[in-house]
């Protein structure tokens, strides 16, 4: 059977959709806050993670 | 682009650079043998894999008594600063950042635990914060140096979809320890005089829920965020596999659709609709039969949606399920 193509951006976002961990409005200001603070490795990882995957 | 002499002299030897971390390395496998701190990480690691702080007394004693406190951390601070003293380019052998007043070390990390050593400083901007989030999991902090004025935030309740934000003035100086529980509290740190050190350990929830920011003002929500990083990894990587049009993973990122976060399952459902609209429309059908699914109402919403605009997806459902 022939099924249609669908266009994901025709598809509806979830209305309590939740952003990347660790985003944050505009009006954030982290540095005074209790919340979760993120080390984003942006070259190279000194201290090596466990590999994880998506499934 | 003005290069520091001692950046460039690096260029050309790197020998100081390498013996300078051999150094900090050789640091830091000191201090983690040393009695005080392998009690101490033997207990985070029961902590970090679910473990009561209680049950836990070298890492409850670490966040609640100073004297406890400070020396875990002399240990390591004088020896690393020493070396540091003389090698100024040596990386310090843990994880860190520095943005905007806010210093950070994460000296150890086990299951869902971590345990780091934080350093406030008057932000550059100097303007006081207007949102406050919440974060699903647990905290205990002691405060090692400095002082500051603090706030204590808690959620009591929504009213016309704004939360009810209660504040609390706190005074933080060396000693005050304080623990916070689930996403309904946290601390906003509103004016340090001179530097404030605090030693944290947090751990995630199992399922953490998403993190909630609200404007200080009147309590509206601002944004939401993924409760934990896999999810988000997770979701990165299923944009890739369809922006590649992989439609190979469409069986993979059907069975990711059946467990996990509305916001992640929502969005594999997606992904496997624009992939494979069979197989995604047979994932669909079954969130949408399931009125006990939090996706229900919006899955059965798609599902007629779809089923007007494509009435051949009906012939989905009698297809066999190969996933």
């Amino acid at each position: 059977m022939n099924f249609p193509k669908i266009d994901l951006s025709s598809l509806p976002v979830l209305e309590k959709a939740a952003g990347m961990f660790g985003s944050l409005s505009d009006a954030a200001t982290a540095t005074s806050d209790d919340r979760v603070v993120i080390i984003m490795v942006y070259l190279y990882e000194t201290v090596p993670e466990p590999l994880l995957g998506l499934f | 682009m003005r290069i520091d002499p001692s950046i460039v002299a690096l260029r050309s030897d790197g020998a100081p650079q390498r013996h300078a971390q051999t150094r900090l390395g050789k640091i830091k496998a000191g201090w983690l043998a040393e009695p005080q701190a392998a009690a101490v990480l033997r207990a985070f690691e029961s902590y970090g894999s679910g473990a009561p702080l209680a049950q836990c007394p070298p890492l409850a004693a670490l966040v609640s008594e100073i004297g406890v406190a400070r020396g875990f951390i002399d240990a390591l601070a004088g020896a690393m600063v020493g070396a540091l003293r003389e090698s100024s380019l040596g990386h310090v052998p843990f994880r860190h950042r520095y943005a905007d007043g806010l210093a950070m070390l994460q000296l150890a990390r086990s299951g869902r635990a971590t345990l780091s050593l934080m350093q406030y400083a008057p932000p550059e901007g100097g303007s006081l914060p207007e949102s406050v989030c919440f974060t699903d999991g647990e905290r205990h902090e002691i405060c090692l140096a400095g002082e500051a004025r603090a706030r204590r935030v808690t959620v009591s309740g929504e009213c016309r979809g704004k939360a009810r934000l209660m504040c609390t003035d706190i005074r933080l100086a060396p000693g005050s320890s304080l623990s916070f529980a689930g996403r309904g509290q946290t601390k906003l740190v509103d004016r340090v005089e001179g530097r404030l050190v605090l030693l944290r350990l947090s751990r995630q929830a199992v399922e953490p829920l998403p993190s909630i920011e609200y404007r200080l003002s009147d309590g509206a929500l601002l944004h939401r965020a993924a409760g934990e990083c896999r999810e988000s990894r997770q979701e990165l990587m299923l944009a890739v596999l369809g922006a590649m049009r992989r439609h190979d993973a469409a069986p993979a990122i059907a069975r990711l659709s059946r467990a996990g976060s509305t916001s992640l399952r929502w969005q594999a459902l997606r992904e496997c609709l624009a992939l494979d609209s069979a197989t995604g429309f047979r994932e669909l059908s079954r969130v949408a039969r399931n009125a006990a699914d939090p996706l229900h109402e919006p899955a059965r919403a798609l599902r007629c949606d779809l089923l007007a605009q494509h009435p051949q997806l009906a012939g989905a459902e009698n297809e066999p399920c190969l996933v």
